[in-house]
């Protein structure tokens, strides 16, 4: 394709904007923040259905592993299959150091962490070096290796069958029966804890990518995301760089991995696919590349969509319930249909995602309110 | 000893098949600088095609018609979708023919389900003997057939003025432009020729002893250790590559079932691939202009 | 009729502003005209805004026209343009570097769809100006010396046998000699009756062989005049043709039109 010699960076709110239009956008911006996590303390007591409760626990799990894609394909502009492979490590790491070990949540969540994260710093030196699609196609291999590796070390995976996955457990209560009082109450049902404590790991993950976009090393994602050469000539160590964005990415990917098989309690090698890797990337792309709401709102989204789909599927004359072997519109086949359609769509006509698709009219009210003054 | 030469053989055979799907990814590559990741899926897509038109007349008809449809939808795809991605990124195109792939792969377990089917090969599973070695018949079309059109396209490109131009714009896209080369078609037309390269590797891949299955996509993407191995930018590298991805599966199938569980030669062309990429990133043919990608 | 006519042309890049502003540039039919001016004043810009590869570099017309041939070809891809009789040398030589020399000869016919014996025909008359490139003929592009990339560049361009001849620094790092050398191809093939826009650093250069002139700075258009007069002109003769001699030491033999007691006065 001819390119243009200055690709646009994808996200810079505050590029070329006067002072105080900058500081009106971060008070507001802190007011969104602060209704969004009252809103998420307020979903358990407000939702009633198991169904979109389970949606929401995963779609949090998810937001995890979504905010490490958007730290390397985001910020530091790099593509990366490799969410599959590293959310895997987290979730055997857990597995080993919580069943095998018996050790408390405390221990095995940020292990799960450290262990993808060292995993992650070994597998990239090798893989960024060259500019372009190296680490797309280095993470692809790494998929079917890391399935092989799985399906093959039984001991660890219990091979085609699967194993179990350890529990979160506070104060001795594992959070999938709830959380009950001494009294014998129940405080709060599975669906209630397990909410919560999700959403405090996201929260932890959110603050830390936070910091990490506005700190200096994430200016660095970004000049590498834009201009690598001019970046390297500017004295940003790139490979380094890279590697640095690839380590933390990893790293979020283990914690999602952990988390989801411990809701989960069992699973298997072969849920490792391609397809998760594939996930990611549409939740960052979908809901915005480069910033932190925009990781969110993908996950909140590619997760939400096969439940949408079904509750639309009565109105849609041809999706049918059940897969078969000849074929058949079902929901998540349409639905993962269309998230590929709304990755071309978004791409192409609005590649700062959803989040900007929402910006539009929140905008476009301020400056009416603002009465129009530029 | 005959064993050797038989796998050897089946090595060659679906060396080629992989050979020519990396070859459409790498005339993808040069002739419009996108790595098109919904390759697999139209190589897939392809033997669909022909399996379903199989139905209603003899292979030979529905191949071609097959390669007519798939190279009209490859070229609508160029044309709708990544035509009006110009001046973004790289990272930006790559990621729309992943959005593609989905859309694709979703669509054909839509249609026809996640089953699998019956082979879309022009041949059965027939073999014939010649000394103490027996080859199938699948693997000598296979070659066959490679072999031909493998020659059409080195005269394609040496020796017709399309062939010519398109080299051209791979090699210097604005003097291509200057010429008065249109520079649009030439995407069109790499994107056209890597379609007819998908469905004649498609139907190799599930002819005999493969079938029709929703797993061909997958299958297809060891055109990608392929690629690497022979070197991104590296229309003979394409064919080595695949050559050298086939033999690893096959002999590796039989005188390395006994390590590492009796599937490592499945995974083995991802393992030389990795070590390709930290050892020689270039690969065998490949050239240091690949960074500019 | 004019062969190029730009009128009132402004080109930006982005969103930045104007790289040209105002530019006005006339080439009537059979001459030579050139274009100067330091770097960074928009040559290369307007050299793109002619051939249509303004989109190449993120470059759109802000406004005004650009007229080929009578055609108005300001929003035309460049096939088109070149179709009409366009042909040009790239700055920088830019030949296809894996591709012999026949080859990127045979690249410059592809748009006039030749048979056999035209193209052979057309490829004849640039060995005639370029005998050197004949013994060169399987050697790959990439493998040339500068000044045969530049032979070689200017007869690709040739090869459609085109009306207009965008030139854009074709003296740009070669010898003294090899510039004599090409200077005295662009008066042949002007003779032959193609019309030349001519770029170059080398002012005193493109003043030995050109009609008339414009001088290009921060995207306007300063001072333009017939060459014998720019040539005459002391600002001019200070800020361009002072630190260059280089192709005004050897005169051609058989220009038309040109002064050759002029050019040697401004050495």
């Amino acid at each position: 394709m001819t390119t243009t010699l200055e690709p646009a960076p994808i996200d810079d709110d505050t590029a070329g904007v006067p002072a105080e239009v900058v500081r009106t956008k971060k008070r507001s911006t802190r007011v969104w923040v602060a209704v969004w996590v009252v809103a998420m303390l307020v979903v358990p007591w407000v939702v009633q259905s198991d169904l979109w409760m389970g949606v929401g626990i995963f779609a949090l799990i998810a937001a995890v592993g979504a905010l490490g894609m958007q730290v390397i394909t985001g910020f530091a502009g790099q593509i990366s299959m490799g969410h599959a492979v590293f959310m895997a490590i987290g979730a055997y790491t857990s597995a080993w150091l919580g069943v095998d070990e018996g050790l408390p949540v405390w221990v095995w969540l940020p292990a799960a962490a450290v262990v993808a994260g060292l995993a992650g710093g070994v597998v990239a030196p090798a893989a960024v070096r060259i500019r372009g699609l190296y680490l797309a196609v280095a993470t692809l291999a790494l998929i079917f290796i890391g399935t092989y590796v799985w399906e093959t070390w039984t001991s660890l995976s219990g091979g085609v069958n699967g194993r179990t996955a350890p529990a979160v457990e506070i104060n001795g209560q594992d959070l999938l029966d709830g959380y009950w009082s001494s009294g014998g109450e129940e405080i709060l049902t599975s669906f209630q804890a397990w909410w919560y404590f999700a959403l405090a790991v996201l929260l932890i993950v959110t603050v830390l990518t936070w910091n990490l976009k506005r700190s200096r090393l994430g200016r660095a994602f970004m000049a590498v995301r834009d201009r690598d050469i001019a970046a390297g000539v500017a004295g940003i160590p790139v490979t380094r760089t890279k590697v640095v964005a690839f380590v933390i990415s990893s790293a979020f990917a283990g914690v999602s991995g952990a988390l989801l098989v411990s809701y989960m309690g069992y699973f298997t090698p072969s849920q490792w696919t391609m397809m998760v890797s594939v996930d990611f990337i549409a939740m960052v792309v979908i809901g915005g590349m480069g910033t932190v709401a925009g990781a969110i709102l993908g996950a909140f989204f590619i997760k939400a969509m096969p439940e949408m789909v079904n509750v639309l599927s009565p109105y849609l004359p041809f999706v049918s319930k059940d897969a078969s072997a000849d074929g058949g519109v079902t929901a998540p086949l349409l639905s993962q249909f269309l998230y590929g359609l709304v990755i071309v769509l978004v791409l192409i006509f609005e590649p700062k995602g959803l989040l900007a698709l929402f910006k539009r009219p929140i905008d476009w009210i301020r400056a009416r309110i603002s009465g129009g003054s530029k | 000893m005959a064993l050797f030469l038989q796998l050897g053989f089946q090595g060659i055979a679906l060396g080629m098949v992989y050979g020519l799907i990396a070859l459409g990814f790498v005339i993808m590559y040069k002739g419009s600088h996108t790595f098109n990741f919904a390759h697999g899926e139209i190589v897939a897509l392809g033997a669909y095609t022909v399996l379903a038109l199989m139905a209603f007349m003899p292979w030979g008809l529905a191949f071609l018609f097959a390669v007519v449809i798939m190279v009209v939808l490859a070229v609508l795809i160029e044309a709708v979708f990544l035509r009006r991605m110009v001046g973004k990124s790289v990272t930006t195109v790559v990621l729309a023919t992943l959005g593609i792939s989905i859309m694709l792969h979703q669509a054909i377990l839509m249609i026809w389900g996640v089953g699998t089917h019956g082979s879309a090969g022009p041949v059965g599973s027939g073999t014939v003997t010649v000394g103490s070695v027996v080859l199938p018949w699948s693997g000598i079309a296979t070659i066959g057939t490679s072999v031909v059109v493998l020659a059409g396209l080195a005269y394609f490109f040496q020796k017709t003025p399309y062939g010519l131009a398109l080299r051209a714009t791979a090699s210097h896209q604005e003097a291509a432009l200057a010429q008065g080369i249109d520079v649009r078609r030439m995407f069109a037309l790499s994107w056209g020729l890597a379609a007819f390269l998908a469905v004649v590797a498609g139907v190799f891949l599930a002819s005999f002893p493969r079938v029709v299955s929703p797993a061909l996509g997958i299958v297809a993407l060891l055109a990608i250790p392929a690629i690497v191995i022979g070197g991104m930018d590296s229309l003979v590298g394409a064919i080595v590559g695949g050559l050298i991805v086939g033999l690893i599966q096959v002999m590796g199938s039989y005188y390395l079932s006994d390590i590492g569980g009796g599937r490592l030669h499945e995974v083995l062309p991802y393992i030389v691939m990795f070590a390709v990429l930290v050892v020689r990133p270039y690969g065998l043919f490949g050239s240091k202009s690949i960074e500019r990608v | 009729m004019n062969s190029l006519v730009i009128d009132s042309l402004s080109v930006r890049y982005g969103a930045a502003s104007l790289a040209l502003e105002d530019v006005s540039l006339t080439v009537p039919q059979g001459q030579i005209v050139s274009l100067l001016g330091p770097n960074g004043a928009g040559k290369s810009t307007l050299m793109r805004a002619v051939s249509g590869l303004l989109g190449v570099h993120g470059g759109t017309v802000a406004s005004g026209r650009v007229e080929l041939l009578g055609n108005d070809v300001t929003n035309e891809r460049s096939s088109k343009r070149v179709k009409l009789g366009l042909a040009q040398a790239l700055e920088g030589r830019q030949v296809f570097p894996g591709l012999t020399v026949a080859e990127n000869l045979a690249s410059g016919a592809y748009v006039r769809r030749y048979r056999k014996v035209q193209e052979l025909e057309a490829r004849e008359r640039v060995l005639h100006h370029f005998p050197r490139l004949g013994d060169l003929m399987q050697r790959k592009a990439g493998y040339l010396s500068g000044g045969e990339q530049q032979m070689l560049a200017i007869g690709r361009a040739m090869m459609s046998q085109p009306k207009v001849l965008l030139l854009d620094e074709p003296s740009l790092g070669l010898a003294p000699k090899i510039v004599a050398d090409v200077r005295d191809v662009i008066v042949d093939i002007n003779k032959e009756g193609t019309s030349i826009l001519l770029v170059e650093q080398n002012a005193a250069m493109a003043m030995a062989i050109a009609q008339y002139g414009y001088v290009l700075e921060g995207g306007r258009v300063v001072k333009e005049g017939k060459a014998e007069d720019l040539r005459g002109d002391a600002e001019i003769a200070e800020l361009y043709l002072g630190a260059s001699a280089v192709g005004a030491a050897e005169p051609p033999a058989q220009a038309t039109g040109i002064d050759t007691e002029g050019v040697i006065q401004h050495v």
